[in-house]
């Protein structure tokens, strides 16, 4: 499929006051890929969120964005939101439509992909369009040991979903305002599955798939208990909580927290792995991470040969002394 | 109550994965398979459910290379396990590195059959493309809810309640059946199989069976490996020397503090 100078609809992420950072990781990918393809957004909001995300809509630069506004979006319904999306694309007909590949998004798009016939290609990390045009996804297989670099083949349009986190933001010079228009929706109203209870988790602050900085901690830490050597040290950071299987399988931890093959695939700023030996199954998890830093007791563990720094030595010596340390540099 | 269970093989997790010479396929001379991770928490499921529901079946169901052994000994391990039947749709000239083709291949083979759940794991380790379950449940118009880490059936076998991990907590649904439910590690912990599950299996039948070719919506183009990472260092020195050293040089040299 070939991308030039056609339009491209951005899926507009947001907390209902807020834009949120991934939407730009969007319009960054894609304009690097195809610099002269017309960017547009898609907004689903209910009626009284709208206000609230005009200014960092506006910022966003995109030529067009279509606004969807109703009640039924305060709760998510993928099989609501896909249809949502879909009057929009019937719309805009665009050649591609981008989502963040996050939990909900993600399920919008396969969802959408179901119900339009388009082709999906889920989980990339990059984009890029060839010498002969064709818009080019990679995704990483093989928990990221391989990566494929997939075409849509015999398609007018496609679905793509970003890893968030894999794109540095390029801030854009803001430009004009962008246009809106508000596109009529009646809710599909889905007997077949209902939410009859969400169970917040208040200790899940950010789903570590978006989380900047993570302090991970396996076998090593010992007990439940014990990992609040590892909360004390992400909260002196601003970071959060992660776990190695062993340490998850082990009841310390939730499996929400679990990285590795088997678990989340992460993408922080800092990934701190305290007691955890670097099994393959944990390293292909975390292994993009932009620095790692390797604490452990064994000189011989395996986390040494992808940390950039390590340190060898008792985590609950040193764990704590580094929270103090970083403390004291964050607070000057 | 019939139970669908679809399972694939990928390879052991510890794999080393290398690319062929011309970096379209990966070299599969030396790896060994396992049954997907994930398709193994689908499996005790339905296995768990058939126990609880007199009268139950539990088919699984695979689309893989017929001619390799290891794809009729993935689908035996899950019939030691407890399932009934097992259907092997051969995948010989299917281009399946396109969810879409595997999902339609899949659904040729099951839309006739007579199912109240459809279990999958979440995404297979292989591809991780996490599309076919969704995919295929659109096809078959049934609701898909993925990742569950909970199910739970009513007693008249129509309904069926699960818990999966939302953004903003743990969701709980309940679907009307039948449905489709792929499923996240924390479901279950996945049986070994007894001496007479094994003993049992040889014996049984895997039915051999064909999909017409659709086609593909989406091409692989070409394979790479990502970037090495470069060597890091240790941090040498008596503790808390070495700490205070790291922490500088996080601010210093890598400038991410
Ligand atoms: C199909 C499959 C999927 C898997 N998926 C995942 C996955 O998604 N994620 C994952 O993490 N694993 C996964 N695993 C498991 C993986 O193979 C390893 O078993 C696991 O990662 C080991 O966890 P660990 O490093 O915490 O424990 P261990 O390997 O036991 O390592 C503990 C480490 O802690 C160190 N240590 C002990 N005490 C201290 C101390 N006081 N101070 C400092 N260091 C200390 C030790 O030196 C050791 O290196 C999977 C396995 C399989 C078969
Ligand atoms: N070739 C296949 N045969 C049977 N089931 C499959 C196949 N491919 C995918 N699945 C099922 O779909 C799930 C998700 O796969 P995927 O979308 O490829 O990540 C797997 O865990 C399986 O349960």
């Amino acid at each position: 499929m070939k991308l030039d100078s056609k339009t491209i609809l951005i899926y507009v992420e947001h907390s209902g006051s807020k834009v949120k950072k991934n939407t730009s990781e969007l319009i960054t990918a894609v304009k690097k890929a195809a610099p002269s393809a017309e960017l547009t957004g898609v907004l689903l909001c209910v009626p009284a969120e709208r206000a609230k995300l005009c200014s960092d809509i506006e910022k966003l630069n995109l030529k067009k964005v279509y606004v969807v506004e109703n009640e039924s979006f305060s709760i998510f319904s993928k099989e609501n939101f896909a249809s949502a999306v879909k009057a929009v694309i019937e719309k805009a007909a665009p050649a591609l439509t981008v989502f963040s590949h996050t939990t909900n998004s993600s399920e919008t798009a396969k969802v959408l992909a179901s119900r339009t016939q388009l082709a999906i290609i889920c989980d990339a990390i990059n984009f890029a369009v060839y010498e002969d045009g064709e818009f080019v996804a990679v995704h990483p297989m093989y928990a990221g040991k391989i990566r494929a670099h997939i075409k849509f083949e015999n398609q007018p349009g496609g679905i793509v979903t970003l890893r968030p986190n894999v794109v540095e933001v390029c801030e854009t010079a803001s430009g004009a305002c962008s246009s809106f228009e508000t596109v009529p929706f009646t809710p599909v109203s889905n007997d077949a599955v209902k939410i009859i209870n969400v169970i917040a988790d208040a200790s899940k602050k950010i789903d570590l798939s978006e989380a900047d900085i993570i302090v991970a901690g396996g076998r090593g830490v010992g007990s439940k208990e014990n990992f609040k050597v590892l909360e004390d040290l992400a909260a002196a950071i601003n970071g959060v909580v992660g776990a190695s299987r062993a340490a998850v399988d082990a009841g310390w931890r939730e499996h929400h927290d679990q990285v590795g093959q088997t678990g989340k695939i992460v993408n922080p700023k800092i990934y701190i792995a305290c007691g955890i030996s670097g099994a393959i199954q944990h390293t292909v998890g975390m292994q993009t991470a932009k620095c790692i830093i390797a604490i452990n007791k064994d000189p011989e563990a395996n986390i040494f040969k992808i940390a950039d720094y390590g340190i060898v030595g008792d985590l609950f010596q040193v764990v704590p002394e580094l929270a103090s340390e970083l403390k004291k540099l964050i607070n000057g | 109550m019939n139970i669908l269970v679809l399972v694939k093989q990928t390879p052991d997790t510890e794999s080393k994965i290398k690319l062929n010479s011309d970096n379209t396929a990966i070299e599969t001379g030396d790896l060994k398979y396992i049954i997907n991770p994930y398709d193994e928490y689908a499996i005790e499921e339905a296995i768990k459910l058939s126990e609880k529901f007199a009268d139950s079946k539990v088919t699984l169901i695979c689309l893989g290379n017929a001619a390799l052994k290891e794809t009729t000994e993935t689908l035996r391990k899950g019939l030691a396990m407890g399932a009934s039947d097992a259907i092997l749709i051969d995948a010989a000239g299917l281009n399946t590195a396109c969810p879409y083709l595997t999902a339609n291949a899949i659904y040729q083979n099951i839309s006739s059959l007579k199912y109240d759940i459809i279990l999958s794991g979440m995404k297979a380790v292989d591809d991780d493309y996490s599309c076919v379950p969704t995919l295929l449940a659109g096809m078959l118009n049934i609701p898909a809810v993925t990742a569950i880490v909970k199910l739970t059936v009513s007693p008249d076998q129509k309904t069926a309640e699960c818990e999966r991990e939302g953004e903003s907590g743990r969701e709980v649904l309940i679907s009307s059946l039948p449905a489709l439910f792929s499923a996240q590690k924390g479901l279950n912990e996945p049986r070994y199989p007894s001496l007479k599950g094994i003993m049992a299996a040889k014996k049984k039948e895997i039915a051999n069976k064909k999909a017409e070719a659709v086609s593909p919506k989406i091409k692989i183009v070409k394979l790479s490996t990502p970037p090495p990472r470069p060597a890091g260092k240790i941090v040498k020195g008596d503790f808390p020397n070495n700490v205070k050293e790291l922490a500088s040089l996080l601010r210093s040299e890598a400038k991410v503090i």
